[in-house]
């Protein structure tokens, strides 16, 4: 955590007389803490594909992994419904077996923005794939230790605006897809160095 | 003995009433800045370096400073604002009343 910057005032000057300093402290988004839930089931029996706002119903093979995202300012308290969006890029299917293109094809530079918070504290980061076909190796419910599939370059950034980009970048990551689940990784510290998130720097690779 | 003793307070009563007089002169010849709500001291968010749509509801990112100086009798002051950190804080007048600023983080 970065020291704040207590040395911020402002004197009036009346008639030639100046005031005491009346001291100002600026605070911001700084950080994020992710945490991983695992599979996400919106309620007993609905999870994974199955889940509300995901496919329930249609038989779709696949996961969905839930991490909850905390943003901290200066003093390390939670944020809370504030504006909120991501910039996800280099997307790469690894070539994983049969994961390759066809049928998958490296999506372009997207972004999102978060519209659900939970308890006002956090709000949800779903990893997952969805699919109805036959894969090598297979796709599976919500596990651990299957093979890598999937890469990309994840940037956060939080304050008033949902809008692509704008707001304080408080983490950069790669995100990782395996077979049965989803997680972040290479997670670099919060704004630090600023560039990581400005410049777009790639932090996913090609095992 | 006594005597003695007297003497110590009556110094201790002469230091306490100096102390007083010295804190209290300056402060009431002085202006003085406060919030609207009396507070002596500020805290504003910065959310980034453009503002875009409405700011959350807890997250000020401007707060309105008001100056008084009950000793002056000049009924037109002339009154200028400054701030020590220029390029993290801008300074706004409010209104064209130069008694009363705004602040807000500068990008």
């Amino acid at each position: 955590m970065p020291p704040g910057n207590y040395n911020i005032s402002v004197v009036v000057t009346w008639d030639g007389v100046q005031s005491a300093p009346f001291p100002i402290f600026i605070n911001m988004p700084y950080a994020n803490y992710v945490v991983n839930k695992g599979q996400w089931c919106s309620s007993p029996g609905s999870c994974d594909c199955n889940a509300a706002n995901f496919y329930p119903g249609q038989n779709l093979t696949g996961y969905v992994t839930l991490w909850n995202v905390y943003t901290e300012d200066l003093f390390g308290n939670y944020l809370t419904q504030v504006g909120t969006n991501e910039v996800l890029f280099n997307q790469l299917f690894l070539g994983t077996g049969g994961w390759t293109s066809p049928p998958f094809s490296n999506p372009a530079q997207s972004t999102w923005a978060t519209t659900e918070w939970n308890s006002n504290y956090t709000f949800p980061d779903y990893y997952w794939i969805c699919w109805s076909g036959p894969l090598y190796p297979p796709l599976t419910s919500s596990g651990s230790g299957g093979p890598e599939v999937f890469s990309e370059t994840q940037n956060y950034y939080i304050g008033n605006s949902t809008t692509n980009g704008y707001g304080l970048c408080t983490q950069a990551n790669a995100v990782e897809l395996y077979t049965n689940n989803g997680s972040q990784s290479n997670t670099q510290p919060p704004a630090y160095p600023a560039t990581v998130c400005a410049n777009r720097t790639t932090l996913n690779t090609k095992p | 003995m006594i005597n003695n003793k007297m003497a110590r307070y009556e110094r201790f009563a002469i230091a306490a009433m100096s102390l007083i007089l010295t804190a209290a002169v300056p402060l009431s010849a002085q202006p003085k800045i406060t919030l609207s709500n009396g507070a002596t001291s500020a805290a504003i968010w910065y959310l980034g370096p453009q503002q875009i749509g409405t700011v959350p509801n807890g997250y000020l990112t401007e707060q309105t400073l008001q100056a008084t100086y009950p000793t002056d009798q000049n009924p037109n002051p002339t009154v200028t604002w400054s701030t020590n950190q220029p390029s993290l804080l801008e300074l706004i007048p409010y209104l064209f009343v130069n008694k009363t600023y705004s602040i807000m983080p500068r990008p």
